[in-house]
């Protein structure tokens, strides 16, 4: 059978180029994503600041497991103040130094000043870590009002030792003497630049309250790093440790984070493109098996048994398999690069972040592409092997559209599933709800691929009588054509339709979001201005200031955001996750936000409690007056009594905590608006004006503000998507230039029967055309009810709202596919002479 | 008449029913007929009279709808189909009208297909012996698309015969050649009967190959309506306008 099986790969190369692609490109798709999550664990930035530290303590930054990924936590998860000292105690090491960092503007003529990077506070011990060197002629900065400066600041300022300048911290300036300027070793590659104030003063600044962002540590001589770190863990409780690269992941909290949104995304985006990958490469398989459907019946007919012409089936997919899984883990690795540059590009990784390259993940391809070959062999063998040999040699090659009654039983259940699932945000409230009427396209996708030949001939049939009036002698031709071989039809339209189901419900559940959140936005902001800070945020001085200039008449309320983590429970099964909250004090707020209220009041928001959004009540099943769990950003955990459930959560966050509470456990307590109801827009203007890096506007600036985040974030799942449209795209060429190609014969017969090439060609447009109208037709429908149930569950309106733009580039994208991808490979096969083409033996 | 040795195949009362309802199509009517070992038999009849039905119910590629079908002493239609797929392979030969070949084998591997099916050893000396046997042994190594349509019927032939099958059972297999090439076909076939005593069954609509054969069966819509003994050409011919007529 082997022997016999690899012959027969030899002797039809261009049979099997098909199947062979498909098994590639899902190897080489698999492994980029692999790629990505494997950087999700592992990928990073290696130390920079905290180069000259052998051990670097952090806070424990993350939840641990409760379904599959380690929650990172949002916020700084601080150090008491004598872990420092706990440390030091610790044998081996030489010397244990805390560093907190603030980030800062530079001040320059009463304006924030341009710089080539961001420059960030530090107290002047953290010097030691890196380690920088002060300058001839300088010094540590010994006072709360002096400051010590990198290299790169003073030269962009043109300042020096004993001159003075201006830091702001959420708009909040204070004037200092430059005491001395410091570089880094080898100056190096960094994304920040450093400052150094005194310990104190860089705590203050940064709202530390004597704790510790991290303490890093430096070895006695001869000590092992990992070993002193063992041991720090060991004797030190609460605490995390880190040696060579993994330093990283306490400088710098980002990458933290986008690892974790790295690997969240592309296992999720992972597990949809293995099943599209298993479903492309089934149905690629599927359709290169019934081209021979006529030599499997001559095999059954000289003695080979089912069960032999299944094993011959699946050795060939194997052997198939196994080379072009091989051969697409290593561009694989290539393509895993660029989407993490494009992810970086889209803003979700920082633009240094290093992707891990390890073997993993191209194994896991490979392993990934065997099992789904050896899945598609076994469904794909199982027709020929029931072949009767007799039925099957008969002169025509045509296949009976007859479908196995199992696969008609499955094909309706999943549809039924599909919009049962679609239609879940009606039962299950909450983002459970959402999420599973989003894969309702992908059950209806496939419910529809296996009644393909049914659906298609019904499609088909309507658009007979429309097709021949409009173009007579073809169109018969064409429509023909079509009816008798409605499962080379289907062979065609349903990876389409897949296409065309998916991108749609991925861009316009995006859509939708966006349109609903933007909206909820622009309603619910009623205050008369709006006080926001360019570089990070708005400091409490501020607030305080506005409400002395402004006085009682006008409302000041300050909006602090951050994410916490809420406990609960999914049907049945503890779950945690992450969502967008906001802290703000109730009073006056019907001047400046109207969340709108569904049940309880928002006015008893206090110490102990918490107002959701409708969304998050029905994820939770937490309604007013029950009890939630919270991780607060920096891992403090909290139980609120609910008072309050509110309908936009969308514009401005699932979970509202006061004010207070929550800017407590964010890293630098700033605000990130300032909503002002009532007051004199001069004074407000006035007050901003004296704050660098502030600026006043209206509510209605705001909502661009928020919304180009989201489109940020929405690019990067484009972004995402964009590779399994890739793939979908060959996927679907492929199968198209494969149910051409059959086809030489048949055009060689047109021809001698007296059809030019040019009928022909203007046959097989008919034919293309019929197969994209159809393809975007039913793919449109099958989104149609997942869209509505998203709509639903976000907004509470079944209308989706659809992007003319990507309605139309759906559209034009996949005709443009059809036409060429039938196009040519029928100009290809009208090439050849037809007596030469008839000949072509079997 | 060969009465004296067991019939090689009987068919006993085969009935095949195709389609149902207004499709229904009766291809066979209760066709009962011996066909004694070493002996080579012609059927013959109109177009859609039921002839590759016969060869197919015999040679236990199709199931009749009733009746038994007998290959010495083993009833067909008893048997599951790994049994039966199993007597295809090791007693039975068949040779099609078209399309034998598979296009990716070698001469060579094409004749020894069904040993390897039936993972007996391949002796490529005995391989060697039956191309030749066929008039093939040069061409061992060409593609099916190699070689011309008689050359492929002959290697459609050595297949059928390579497992020394009981009876070989060939449709219309002079059927796409022309006078000359269908003469070797032929003649072959009529070798195979009396030099290894092999039991031949031939469909055909030509009375000149018919004449080559012991014995013809004539059918008409379905039934067995004649049977003649050591057929000439002339003889046949003037059956067949018979039959037409009817
Ligand atoms: N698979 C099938 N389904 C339905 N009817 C069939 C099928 N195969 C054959 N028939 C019908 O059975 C009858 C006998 O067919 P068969 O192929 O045995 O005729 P034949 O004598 O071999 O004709 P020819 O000389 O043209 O090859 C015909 O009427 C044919 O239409
Ligand atoms: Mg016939």
């Amino acid at each position: 059978m082997r022997d016999i099986a690899r012959k027969t790969i030899k002797g039809r190369k261009a049979g099997f180029a098909g199947a062979f692609l498909a098994v590639l490109l899902a190897s080489v798709l698999i492994t980029a994503l692999g790629v990505l999550v494997e950087s999700g664990l592992r990928g990073g930035l290696p130390p920079q600041r905290y180069a000259g530290a052998d051990v670097v303590v952090g806070g424990v930054q993350a939840l641990p497991v409760v379904e599959d990924a380690d929650l990172s936590l949002p916020e700084r998860v601080r150090l008491p103040a004598d872990v420092v000292d706990a440390v030091a105690e610790v044998p081996g090491v030489a010397e244990a130094v805390g560093d907190v960092g603030v980030p800062v503007s530079v001040v320059a003529d009463g304006a924030v000043a341009e710089l080539p990077r961001p420059v960030t506070g530090h107290g002047w011990s953290a010097a030691t870590l890196t380690p920088f060197t002060v300058a001839d002629g300088g010094g540590a900065p010994g006072r709360a009002d002096e400051v010590a400066l990198e290299e790169d600041v003073a030269s962009s300022l043109g300042v020096g030792a004993g001159d003075r300048i201006e830091l702001a911290v959420g708009g909040v300036a204070s004037s200092y003497t430059v005491s001395g300027v410091v570089s880094r070793p080898g100056g190096g590659d960094a994304r920040d630049s450093a400052v150094f104030l005194t310990d104190e003063r860089a705590g203050d600044l940064a709202g530390a309250d004597g704790r510790w962002d991290a303490v890093g540590v430096v070895a006695a001589d001869g000590v092992a790093a990992t070993d002193l770190a063992r041991r720090i863990a060991d004797a030190v409780p609460e605490v995390r440790t880190h040696t060579g690269d993994a330093r990283g992941h306490v400088e710098f909290l980002d990458i933290g984070r986008a690892r974790g949104e790295l690997a969240l995304m592309a296992l999720s985006l992972a597990g949809t493109t293995v099943l599209i990958a298993m479903f492309v490469v089934v149905s690629t398989m599927a359709l290169s098996i019934r081209q021979r459907r006529r030599e499997f019946a001559l095999l059954r007919a000289v003695g080979a048994k089912r069960r032999q012409v299944r094993r011959l089936v699946g050795t060939e997919v194997m052997m198939l398999a196994s080379t072009a899984a091989v051969l697409g883990a290593v561009p694989g690795y290539l393509v895993g690069i660029a989407m993490g540059r494009a992810f970086a590009g889209s803003g979700l990784l920082p633009a240094d972040f290093r992707l891990a390259m390890g073997p993993l993940p191209g194994l896991a391809a490979i392993v990934l592409c065997l099992l789904t070959a050896r899945l598609a062999g076994w469904v794909a063998a199982r027709r020929p092997a029931r072949l009767n040999p007799v039925e099957a040699l008969g002169e025509s090659a045509v296949e009976p559209a007859r479908l196995g009654a199992g696969r008609i039983r499955t094909g309706a259940l999943l549809l039924v599933l599909g919009f049962f699932v679609s239609g879940l945000p009606l039962l299950v409230p909450g983002t459970v709800g959402v999420a599973g009427a989003a894969g309702g396209a992908l059950l209806l996708s496939i419910g529809v691929a296996l009644l393909g030949p049914k659906v298609l001939g019904a499609a088909a049939g309507l658009l007979a009588a429309p097709v021949r009036r409009l173009s007579p002698s073809h169109g018969y031709l064409a429509t023909a054509n079509l009816r008798a071989n409605s499962r080379r039809l289907a062979a065609a339209v349903t990876p389409i339709v897949l296409a065309v189901a998916v991108v749609s419900v991925q861009l316009f559940s995006q859509s939708t979001l966006a349109a609903a959140a933007g909206r909820q936005t622009v309603d619910g902001v009623v205050a008369d201005h709006v006080v926001t800070g360019t570089d990070g945020g708005v400091g409490a001085a501020v607030t305080d200031e506005l409400r002395r200039e402004l006085g009682d008449d006008a409302t000041v309320t300050p909006v602090v955001h951050s994410q916490v983590v809420v406990r609960y429970s999914e049907l049945g099964d503890p779950a945690q996750e992450m969502f967008a909250a906001q802290g703000l004090d109730p009073a006056g707020l019907g001047r400046t936000l109207d969340l709108e209220v569904r049940d309880g009041d928002l006015g008893d928001l206090g110490e102990g409690t918490v107002a959701l959004s409708r969304t998050a009540s029905a994820t939770f099943g937490a309604s007013v007056g029950d009890t939630v769990e919270i991780v607060l950003g920096d891992g403090t955990p909290i139980e609120p009594t609910v008072v309050a459930v509110y309908g936009r959560g969308l514009g401005f966050g699932d979970v509202t905590l006061p004010h207070d509470q929550l800017a407590a456990h964010t890293t630098s307590g700033l605000d990130s608006w300032v909503l002002i109801g009532g007051g004199d827009s001069a004074a407000v203007a006035r007050v901003a004006a004296g704050h660098p890096g502030l600026v006043a506007a209206t509510g209605a600036d705001l909502t661009a503000a928020g919304s180009a985040e989201r489109s940020a974030e929405s690019s990067s799942s484009l972004v995402a998507i964009l590779a399994l449209l890739a793939y979908l795209a060959v996927s679907v060429v492929n199968t198209l230039v494969m149910t051409t190609a059959e086809r030489t014969r048949e055009f060689a017969l047109l021809r001698l029967a007296g059809a030019a090439r040019r009928h022909v060609l203007a046959m097989m447009r008919v034919e293309a055309a019929v197969i994209v109208v159809v393809s975007i037709v039913v793919g449109l429908l099958v989104a149609l009810p997942p869209l509505v149930g998203v709509s639903l569950g976000l907004t509470e309106s079944p209308l989706p709202s659809i992007s003319p733009a990507g309605l139309g580039g759906i559209v034009l994208t996949t005709a443009l596919l059809g036409f060429l991808a039938t196009g040519v490979p029928a100009r290809a096969a009208l090439r050849q002479r037809p007596v030469d083409a008839i000949g072509l033996r079997e | 008449m060969h009465t004296m040795t067991a019939p090689a195949v009987r068919l006993d009362a085969v009935t095949k029913i195709y389609g149902s309802g207004e499709n229904r199509v009766t291809a066979l009517r209760e066709v009962g007929v011996d066909l004694a070992t070493g002996t080579f038999t012609a059927v013959m009849g109109p177009s859609g009279s039921g002839k590759s039905t016969f060869l197919h119910c015999a040679a236990g590629l199709d199931r009749p709808t009733s009746g038994s079908v007998r290959l010495g002493d083993t009833e067909l239609s008893g048997l599951s189909d790994n049994a039966l797929t199993e007597v295809r392979r090791d007693r039975i030969g068949f040779v099609f009208q078209a399309y034998n070949l598979l296009s990716s084998l070698t001469v060579e591997d094409n004749v020894s297909l069904p040993l390897r099916l039936a993972r007996r050893k391949i002796d490529a000396r005995w391989i060697a012996r039956v191309a030749e046997s066929v008039g093939l042994g040069d061409h061992l190594d060409r593609r099916p698309a190699q070689l011309s349509g008689g050359q492929q019927q002959r290697v459609a032939i050595a297949r059928a015969l390579v497992t020394q099958p009981d009876a070989v059972f060939a449709d219309e297999p002079t059927g796409a050649l022309d006078t000359r090439t269908g003469r070797q076909v032929l003649e072959l076939l009529r070798s195979i009967v009396d030099d290894s005593g092999q039991t031949v069954v031939m469909v055909t609509h030509d009375p000149v190959a018919a004449s080559f054969a012991d014995r013809v069966l004539f059918l008409a819509d379905g039934r067995l309506t004649g049977v003649m003994d050591a057929p000439t050409a002339e003889l046949v011919a003037e059956r067949m306008t018979k039959l037409g007529a009817w």
